[in-house]
C-alpha cells in the first residue's frame, strides 16, 4: 500500500512552466578565496527570496543578469568554506558589482549537506555530524580507489586493507560492529543512486585462498566534486532499514559555467613490494620485482548559465609489484546540467569503468608466499643458501614457473547512472526526484593447464595433455534506485522550519554463475572443450520501500530540533512482519551564538560553540529470502535429492540500532583549534544472528531476530591552523575514536563461529565483542613433578583451558593524522597516516612454520622462529609433543597495534609567467603511498587471509597470513590546465 | 499562484494514472522471486517420494563423512598426521565442546528427523509412494536412531527430547527395522534390513535375537550380499561440509584436509577406500555387509562355549573374505604427507603386536613408484585358518575372531564402537535443551583402555622394527566380562 504513494512523490517535479517579463538590472563580480585571493570556481550564488542563482566559472566571475528589480540577500555557499551572505539592491537597468570573498569553515558549520536528511540543510541545524571530504581534499588522492580516498581523507572511519593485490577487499567500519550477521561497510550513494558496495565475498567465485574482489575497488569515482559520510544512528534514520553500518554518498561534478576548461594528468610511478614482514629473504626473491604504473587522466567542464557539462576520463596500466601480476583500469564520466525549463534543472551523470587484474594464489590455496615464508614446501637447506649460488636461483625458478602458469583474470565492467529533476515552484519549496541504476558485471576465469598440474605434484603420466581444469564465475548486479523529496522552508520571525517528506524504493538484482570443466585442452580458454562440467547458480533479489518525514524547527537561528521518522516495507522480512517504523529526535544549540555566552567569553577566543545532542534508530534488513521454508534439491547419482533447505522464519524482521549520541563542535582561539566531539551509545535490538538450533532439532542455521549488541564510544576529530598567512599554510589534523563493542545478548542460543578455524575462531558469545577470538589457553605453570604439562581440562586441574577469550580482532582506538603544507600558494605539501592499538589479530603463518619445524621434519632448517617466541618454553612443549598443533591458538594471538604512513605527496605549481600558450596551470608532483609502517607485532595488522563464510557476511579480520602488505607506490605526475 | 495550482493539478493527475492504472505495475520495482523450492511447493510435486529417497541416501553419507574418519582416529586403527585437524590425539573426541561431536550429532537428528518427513509429510503428499519406498524410509529412521546408539552414550532421539541411552537408541532402530521388514518387497534390501537389526541386537547383547537376524540375513543375501552407501564425487557444492563425496577416502588417500596414517599392524589394509586411477570415482562405502552375520554368529558360538562351532563359522567368514575384490594399485604415498619416510612403508617392515610378542611379515607393503599392489575394497584379513585351529580355549579364538572383526571392518568406523569408547551429548544441545543432565554430556573412555596410547608404536629405522605397545584385542578380551565390551559375553 505503501507504494503508490510513493509513484505519486516521485512525479513532482515533473511540471511545465512560464515565464514572466518585468524591469531588470544585473549583478555580477568575481568569487575569491579570502587568505590566498585565488579565484574559485564552482561556488554557488543564489538571490535568496528569488531563488535566481548561478556558479562562478573557471575565473571565479559569475553574473546574474535579468534581476527584477528590488532588494534581496545575495548568498553564496561552497563546500569547504563559509556561507557568504550580503544584502543587494538591484535597481532597473542597473549593473551592480558585488565582489565575494569565501572563507575557509573548518568546522562546516555552514556548509550545505545532503546526505541523511532528505535534502540539502545547512549543518548548523543539524544535531548529527557529517563527515565531508572537500574538492580540495580530493585533488590530492585523485589516483585513489574510493576506500583509499577514505583512508587519506575520512576522520572517522577506519580502512583496512585485506590483501595488496589489485581489486581486493577492505574492511570499511564507522562506530564499531553493529550486526554479527552484515559487513561494516556503508551503503553508498553516487548522486542519490544506491550503488554496489559488496566488499568481500561474493556467493559464488573462484577462491584464490582469502582474497576476496571487492565492488568498492571498481566504483566509477572520476570526476567527484564532494563525499559525505554518515556513521548511522540518528544521521541515518531516514535510510531506515538499510543505514546501520552508515550512508556514504558521493557527488559528482556538475560542470562550471563559462568557457571551456580542460585539464590533463598524466603520472608515471613505480610499485616497489613492501619486504618488511617477510621473514625469510628468500621470499621476496621469489615473488616481487617492481613494476611499472602509468596513469592518463582528462578532464573537461564549461556550458552556459542554463547548461553545464563535465567529463573525465582515465586509464591505467599497472603492472604491480609482483611476477605475474598486472592491472588495467579505464574509467569514464559524464555529468550534464540543464534548466529544463525556469525553477527545474536536469542533472544527468554517466560513469563507466572497466577493471581486468590478474590474481595469484594466496595463503594455503598453494600460494607461493605461504609455500616459503611459512617453511611449508621448500627444499630442507634452501634457506641456507647463499643467495647467489646456482642452486638457490634454481629453486626459486622452478617455484616461481607455478604463479607463472597459474592463470587468473578477473574482469569488471560497471555502469553507473544517474538522473534527478530539481524543481522549485516557490521560493521555499524544493522538489527533486531522482532515478538511477548501478549494473556491474564481474568474470572471473581460472585456469590451470596440464603443465601447472604436473609442476605441482599432480600424478600425471609423461606426456599426458589436456588435463587442465577451468573455472568461471560470474556476477551481474543491477542496484535500481527511485527517489523523490520535497522539502519546504520556512521563516516567520525568530522562527524557522525546514519539513521534509519523501519516498524511496530500491531494488537490488544480484545473479551469479560458476562452472568447472575439466580435462580442458591446453591452450583453449573455452569450457566446451572439457569433461564433467559442474554449475552451481545463486540469484538474490530485493527490493525495500519506504517513507519518511522530517521536520527541522530553529529559533533564533541558534536553537534547532529535529524530528524524523521513516517507515520501510522490504520483501526480505517474514509474512508477520509490517511496515518498520525509524524515529529520530535531536536538538542543536549554537551557543556562541548567544549574547550572554559573548559577554563572558570574546569572539576571537571561542569564536564558536556548538552542543548537540540526539537519538535515533536505523536498521539492516536480513539476507533476501531466508524468511521462507525452502527444500534443497541437490543433484546427487543420477537424479535429484531433496532435503530440508532453510527453516524460514514468518517473523523475520530487520535488526535496529537504536542510538544516542552527545557532542560539540568548538573553535577556538580565532579560529586556529578546531574540533569536533562526540560520544555515542548505540544498541542493536533483534539482531540478526545465524546461530545453531539444538543439533537434535537436525535443522540448519537459520538467520533469526536473537541477539543484542553494544557499541560505546566517542570521536575526536581536530584540526590545527598552525599557520594560516598568505604565502605560508600549516595545519595538522588529527583523529582519534574509541569504540568499545560487547554482545549483550545470545538470545539464548549457543555461541557460534562467524568464519574461521575451529581450534581458533571468531566467535559470537554474550558478554563478549562480536567475532572475539576463541581457542586453547595453555596455563604453563601447571606442571607436575616431571615438569610435563598436565594434561586434561583446566577445571579438572589440566594446563588446557578450552575455549578461552584470547583477543579481540577490533582494536579499540583508531584514527588518523595529516599534515598539510602550503608554501607561496604553489607548493604543497600532504603527509596522511592512520594507527590503531587496543586489537589483536591471529599470526597465523607462526603456526605453519612452527609446525614445520616440529619432529623430524624440520624443513625450515635452522629454525629462525626461536627468537620469536617470547617463551621458550611454550615452544619447548609444543616440541615435545606436549601441546598439540590444535592448542596453540593462545601464542599465536598478538597484538594489532600499528601506525602507518600512507601518502607523502609533494607538488609544485609552476609560475604563470612561466606558461605558454592556451596553458593556464601546470602542475608537477611526487609522491609515495605506504612508505612506512610501524608495527607491534612482525606481521602487517591490516591483513587478512581469511574473510568470510558468505556474502555480505561480517568480516572482522584477525587473521594474517598469506598474503602480500600493500606496496610502495612512487609516482611522478604532471598535471595541466587549458 | 494559478500557474502552481494548474502544474500541482497536472502532477497529481499523472501520479494517480501512474498508481491506479497498468503503469504502477510496470514500474512497481518490489516484486521479487524465490528461486529457491520452498516447501510447499515441493510437496504439490507429484513423485517427490523418490528423491526425498535420494535425499536420505545422500544423507546417510554425510553421516558416514563425519562418522567414519572420526571413530577411524579414536581408535588402535589410524592415527592423523595432518595439522589442520583440531587435534592429534586420538581420544579428544570424546567431548561434550568438541564440534565433530556436534556435526555427527546434527546429521544424525537430519537423517531422523527426514526420514520420519518422508514417513509423514511426503507419504500424505505422494500418492505414488511405493512400498519398497515406504520400507527405505522406515529403514533409514532406524540406521539413525541405530548410528547414535553406537556412538553416543546417550542422545535425544527426538527435536529437544531427553537423551535416551544407547539402548533405548537401539530399542528404536530395532522397530523401525521391523516396520520396513513389514512392508518391504524388495529382496535386493531386505537382507540390509535383517544386518541391520542383527547389529543392533548384537550391541545390545541380545545373542539369540542377533543370531537370529544374521541367519535371517545370510539366508536372505547369501554369501555375497553387502549393501554399500552411495557415495558421489562428482555433484559437488563449495560447501565441503555438505558433500556427498567420500570423506574417509579423503583422509585415507587424498589426505587434503587429514592425513590417516593406520597402525603398521594394519597397513596392508590401507588404503581401503581410493580413486584407484579414476577420475571422479569413490570406492563404495560398505555399510552393512554379510560378514557381519558370521562374526555375530561366531561370537555367540564363543559366548556358548562352542569353540568348534565358531571355527566352522569363522572359517566360512574366511572364504566369504576370500571372495572380496581387490584392487591392484602402485600406491607412492609418501607416508606421511608432512614428513616422507617418517612411518613404515616397505615390505621389509616386521611388527610386533606388543612388545612381546614375535615379529611378523607380510604387515606392512612396499609403497613405491612400480611396486604393484593388493588392496582389498570390502574386507581383507591377515588371520588364517590355521590361527582358529590353534586357538585353544575360548579366549585364545576370541582374540583371532577379534582381530578378524577388526581386519574385516578397518575404516568402517566399527572399531572405535568395539573398544566401548562412547561419545557425549554436545554442549549446544545442552544450552538449549533443559532434559540435558550433566552425566550426559560425560562420554565414555572405558578404563582399562591404554589412554593416549591406543596407537602407540615404536619404529625402529634401521631393524624395519616396528613394536605396537598395545594389543588392544588381548585387552578387549581381558575385559570381555566388563559389560562395556565384547557384547555377547
Amino acid at each position: 500500500m505503501q507504494y503508490p504513494a510513493l509513484l505519486l512523490l516521485l512525479c513532482l517535479g515533473v511540471a511545465p512552466s512560464g515565464v514572466g517579463a518585468q524591469a531588470t538590472g544585473s549583478i555580477t563580480g568575481t568569487v575569491t578565496e579570502a587568505v590566498t585571493g585565488e579565484p574559485l570556481p564552482g561556488v554557488n550564488i543564489v538571490l535568496l527570496e528569488i531563488n535566481m542563482g548561478t556558479a562562478s566559472d573557471r575565473d571565479g566571475a559569475y553574473a546574474l543578469p535579468q534581476v527584477p528589480a528590488g532588494s534581496y540577500t545575495l548568498v553564496a555557499t561552497f563546500i569547504g568554506y563559509k556561507r557568504f551572505s550580503q544584502p543587494v539592491t538591484v535597481q532597473a537597468g542597473q549593473q551592480l558589482e558585488v565582489s565575494i570573498e569565501m572563507e575557509e569553515d573548518l568546522i562546516g558549520l555552514d556548509e550545505v549537506v545532503v546526505t541523511g536528511q532528505g535534502a540539502a540543510i545547512e549543518n548548523k541545524r543539524l544535531s548529527t555530524t557529517v563527515d565531508v571530504i572537500t574538492p580540495k581534499q580530493l585533488e590530492k588522492v585523485s589516483n585513489l580507489r574510493l576506500d583509499q580516498i577514505l583512508q587519506n581523507a575520512m576522520p572517522s572511519a577506519s580502512v583496512r586493507f585485506a590483501s595488496g593485490l589489485p581489486g581486493t577487499n577492505s574492511i570499511i567500519r564507522a562506530r564499531g560492529i553493529v550486526s554479527a550477521n552484515s559487513n561494516t561497510t556503508p551503503v553508498i550513494y553516487i548522486d542519490g543512486v544506491r550503488v554496489d558496495n559488496n566488499n568481500g565475498q561474493n556467493a559464488l567465485e573462484i577462491d584464490t585462498g582469502g582474497n576476496e574482489s571487492s565492488s568498492i575497488a571498481d566504483i566509477p569515482i572520476e570526476n567527484i566534486e564532494r563525499i559525505e559520510f554518515i556513521k548511522g544512528g540518528a544521521a541515518t534514520t531516514l535510510y531506515g532499514s538499510d543505514a546501520a553500518n552508515g550512508v556514504l554518498q558521493i557527488f559528482t561534478k556538475q560542470g562550471v559555467p563559462g568557457r571551456a576548461s580542460f585539464s590533463f594528468e598524466t603520472t608515471q610511478g613505480v610499485n616497489v613490494a613492501n619486504e618488511q614482514f617477510l621473514r625469510f629473504d628468500a621470499t621476496g626473491d621469489l615473488l616481487y620485482r617492481p613494476g611499472h604504473t602509468q596513469t592518463y587522466r582528462l578532464n573537461a567542464s564549461g556550458g552556459s548559465d542554463r547548461f553545464t557539462y563535465s567529463f573525465a576520463g582515465s586509464m591505467e596500466d599497472n603492472d604491480l609489484y609482483r611476477y605475474e601480476l598486472g592491472n588495467t583500469r579505464y574509467n569514464l564520466r559524464t555529468t550534464l546540467g540543464a534548466d529544463v525549463i525556469e525553477d527545474m534543472r536536469y542533472t544527468g551523470t554517466l560513469g563507466f569503468a572497466s577493471n581486468r587484474f590478474d590474481r595469484v594464489l594466496n595463503s594455503n590455496f598453494g600460494g607461493l608466499y605461504f609455500l616459503t615464508d611459512y617453511g611449508y614446501q621448500f627444499p630442507t637447506g634452501l634457506y641456507s643458501l647463499d643467495p647467489t649460488s646456482a642452486a638457490y636461483e634454481a629453486i626459486i625458478d622452478s617455484l616461481r614457473l607455478q604463479d607463472a602458469l597459474y592463470n587468473f583474470t578477473e574482469d569488471v565492467k560497471r555502469f553507473q547512472t544517474s538522473h534527478s529533476l530539481q524543481y522549485t515552484p516557490v521560493a521555499g519549496l524544493a522538489l527533486k526526484s531522482v532515478v538511477g541504476l548501478d549494473y556491474r558485471a564481474s568474470n572471473q576465469d581460472e585456469i590451470f593447464y596440464t603443465e601447472y598440474l604436473r609442476q605441482t605434484g599432480s600424478n600425471l603420466a609423461p606426456g599426458e595433455a589436456n588435463r587442465g581444469d577451468l573455472t568461471r564465475a560470474t556476477r551481474d548486479f543491477l542496484s535500481l534506485t527511485l527517489e523523490a523529496t520535497a522539502q519546504y522552508t520556512r521563516a516567520v520571525g525568530a522562527l524557522s522550519t525546514v519539513t521534509t517528506l519523501g519516498g524511496q524504493v530500491f531494488r537490488d538484482e544480484d545473479r551469479q554463475s560458476r562452472w568447472v570443466a575439466n580435462d580442458v585442452t591446453d591452450g583453449s580458454l573455452d569450457g566446451d572443450f572439457g569433461s564433467n562440467p559442474t554449475i552451481d547458480d545463486f540469484t538474490r533479489q530485493v527490493a525495500n520501500y519506504g517513507a519518511f518525514i522530517a521536520e527541522n524547527v530553529g529559533f533564533r537561528d541558534r536553537y534547532f530540533l529535529e524530528l524524523g521518522l521513516r517507515g520501510d516495507g522490504n520483501s526480505a522480512f517474514g509474512s508477520e512482519v509490517g511496515v518498520q517504523w525509524y524515529p529520530k529526535v535531536g536538538v542543536a544549540y549554537v551557543l556562541s551564538d548567544e549574547e550572554f555566552f559573548r559577554r563572558v567569553v570574546p569572539e576571537q577566543t571561542v569564536p564558536l560553540l556548538k552542543l548537540r545532542a540526539n537519538y535515533g534508530v536505523a536498521g539492516n534488513f536480513p539476507d533476501a529470502f531466508l524468511n521462507e521454508r525452502t527444500l534443497q534439491p541437490d543433484p546427487y547419482l543420477e537424479g535429484v535429492s531433496f532435503r530440508f533447505g532453510n527453516p524460514g522464519d514468518p517473523n523475520l524482521k530487520p535488526e535496529k540500532t537504536y542510538t544516542w549520541e552527545i557532542g560539540t563542535d568548538v573553535s577556538l582561539l580565532d579560529g586556529r583549534i578546531n574540533a569536533e566531539f562526540t560520544y555515542y551509545q548505540a544498541r542493536t535490538k533483534d539482531a540478526l544472528f545465524s546461530a545453531p538450533f539444538n543439533p537434535s532439532a537436525g535443522q540448519n542455521a537459520q538467520l533469526r531476530n536473537l541477539g543484542e549488541i553494544e557499541n560505546k564510544g566517542y570521536e575526536l576529530n581536530t584540526t590545527f591552523l598552525l599557520v594560516n598567512r598568505r604565502d605560508f599554510d600549516l595545519r595538522l589534523s588529527g583523529a582519534l575514536n574509541y569504540n568499545e563493542n560487547e554482545v549483550l545478548s545470545t538470545g539464548g542460543a549457543p555461541e557460534f563461529n562467524l568464519f574461521g578455524f575451529t581450534f581458533l575462531g571468531r566467535y559470537v558469545r554474550d558478554g563478549l565483542p562480536v567475532g572475539y577470538l576463541r581457542g586453547t589457553r595453555v596455563h604453563l605453570d601447571r606442571v607436575d613433578a616431571e615438569g610435563d604439562l598436565i594434561q586434561g581440562a583446566f577445571d579438572d586441574g589440566g594446563a588446557f583451558e578450552s575455549n578461552a577469550f584470547l583477543g579481540n580482532p577490533s582494536p579499540s582506538h583508531y584514527g588518523s593524522m595529516s599534515l598539510t603544507a602550503t608554501l607561496w600558494n604553489r607548493l604543497n605539501l600532504l603527509v596522511t597516516s592512520d594507527y590503531q592499538w587496543g586489537g589483536d589479530i591471529i599470526n597465523l603463518g607462526e603456526r605453519y612454520r612452527l609446525f614445520n619445524d616440529r619432529g623430524e621434519f624440520n624443513r625450515t632448517g635452522e629454525d629462525p622462529n626461536i627468537a620469536e617466541w617470547a617463551d621458550r618454553t611454550w615452544k619447548a612443549f609444543f616440541l615435545d609433543g606436549q601441546i598439540s598443533s590444535g592448542q596453540m591458538g593462545d601464542v599465536l594471538v598478538t597484538s594489532s597495534d600499528f601506525l602507518k604512513i600512507r601518502l607523502i605527496s609533494l607538488s609544485y605549481a609552476i609560475p604563470e609567467r612561466y606558461l605558454v600558450g592556451s596553458l593556464r596551470a601546470l602542475e608537477v608532483g611526487v609522491s609515495v603511498q605506504n612508505p612506512l609502517a610501524f608495527t607491534s607485532a612482525p606481521i602487517d595488522p591490516e591483513l587478512s587471509g581469511l574473510n568470510t563464510g558468505g556474502q555480505g557476511d561480517l568480516n572482522v579480520g584477525g587473521y594474517a597470513y598469506g598474503a602480500d602488505t600493500l606496496p610502495r607506490v612512487y609516482t611522478l605526475s604532471v598535471r595541466t590546465r587549458f | 499562484m494559478r500557474t502552481l495550482f494548474r502544474r500541482t493539478a497536472a502532477v497529481v493527475l499523472v501520479g494517480l494514472g501512474l498508481t491506479t492504472g497498468a503503469g504502477c505495475e510496470l514500474l512497481d520495482p518490489s516484486n521479487v522471486t524465490n528461486p529457491n523450492v520452498t516447501e510447499e511447493n515441493a510437496l504439490r510435486t507429484p513423485a517427490l517420494g523418490g528423491p526425498w529417497l535420494n535425499g536420505l541416501e545422500r544423507q546417510t553419507v554425510l553421516v558416514l563423512n563425519e562418522a567414519l574418519p572420526m571413530a577411524e582416529i579414536a581408535s588402535d586403527n589410524y592415527g592423523n598426521f595432518n595439522n589442520f585437524y583440531l587435534t592429534d590425539d586420538n581420544l579428544d573426541f570424546v567431548n561434550d565442546q568438541h564440534p565433530e561431536v556436534e556435526d555427527l550429532q546434527f546429521d544424525l537428528a537430519d537423517l531422523r528427523e527426514s526420514a520420519q518427513f518422508g514417513l509423514e509429510r511426503v507419504r500424505d503428499n505422494d500418492p505414488n509412494l511405493t512400498n519398497d519406498q515406504l520400507a527405505e524410509f522406515y529403514f533409514f529412521e532406524g540406521f539413525a536412531y541405530l548410528v547414535a546408539g553406537m556412538y553416543f552414550k546417550t542422545l535425544p532421539a527426538e527435536d529437544g527430547g531427553p537423551p535416551v541411552t544407547s539402548a533405548e537408541n537401539y530399542q528404536r532402530a530395532l522397530a523401525a527395522f521391523d516396520e520396513a521388514l513389514a512392508v518391504a518387497e524388495d529382496a535386493d534390501v531386505i537382507p540390509s534390513y535383517h544386518l541391520a537389526k542383527a547389529r543392533a541386537h548384537y550391541y545390545l547383547g541380545n545373542r539369540t535375537e542377533a543370531v537370529a537376524a544374521a541367519d535371517a540375513a545370510i539366508a536372505a543375501g547369501g554369501a555375497e550380499f553387502i549393501r554399500y552407501v552411495n557415495t558421489d564425487p562428482v555433484n559437488l557444492s563449495s560447501n565441503n561440509e555438505d558433500n556427498p563425496d567420500s570423506d574417509i577416502e579423503d583422509a585415507v588417500w587424498e589426505r587434503t584436509t587429514t592425513d590417516l596414517q593406520p597402525s603398521p599392524r594394519l597397513d596392508f589394509l590401507d588404503p581401503k577406500f581410493h580413486d584407484f586411477g579414476r577420475s571422479n570415482y569413490d570406492t563404495p562405502i560398505p555399510m552393512l555387509k554379510i560378514e557381519e552375520a558370521h562374526l555375530i554368529k561366531a561370537e555367540a558360538a564363543l559366548a556358548a562355549g562352542d569353540l568348534p562351532g565358531a571355527r566352522t563359522i569363522m572359517k566360512a567368514l574366511l572364504d566369504v573374505v576370500a571372495a572380496r575384490p581387490v584392487e591392484t594399485i602402485i600406491d607412492t604415498d609418501r607416508r606421511t604427507q608432512r614428513a616422507p619416510g617418517s612411518r613404515p612403508n616397505d615390505a621389509a617392515w616386521q611388527v610386533k603386536r606388543t612388545p612381546d610378542a614375535p615379529a611378523e611379515s607380510g604387515l606392512v607393503l612396499t609403497r613405491a613408484s612400480g611396486v604393484e599392489i593388493d588392496i582389498p575394497i570390502v574386507s581383507g584379513t591377515s588371520v588364517t585358518a590355521a590361527e582358529f585351529d590353534a586357538a585353544g580355549t575360548v579366549d585364545e579364538a576370541l582374540a583371532v575372531l577379534y582381530l578378524l572383526r577388526q581386519e574385516v571392518f578397518f575404516g568402517e568406523g566399527l572399531r572405535m564402537v568395539d573398544l566401548g569408547i562412547k561419545l557425549p551429548v554436545h554442549e549446544n544441545e545442552a544450552l538449549l535443551n533443559d532434559a540435558v543432565t550433566a552425566e550426559d554430556r560425560e562420554g565414555v573412555i572405558p578404563t582399562f583402555l591404554p589412554r593416549g596410547e591406543l596407537d602407540a608404536v615404536t619404529l625402529d629405522f634401521e631393524a624395519q622394527l616396528a613394536t605396537l605397545q598395545h594389543d588392544l584385542n588381548a585387552i578387549l578380551v581381558q575385559n570381555k566380562a566388563s559389560g562395556a565390551v565384547v557384547p555377547l559375553f
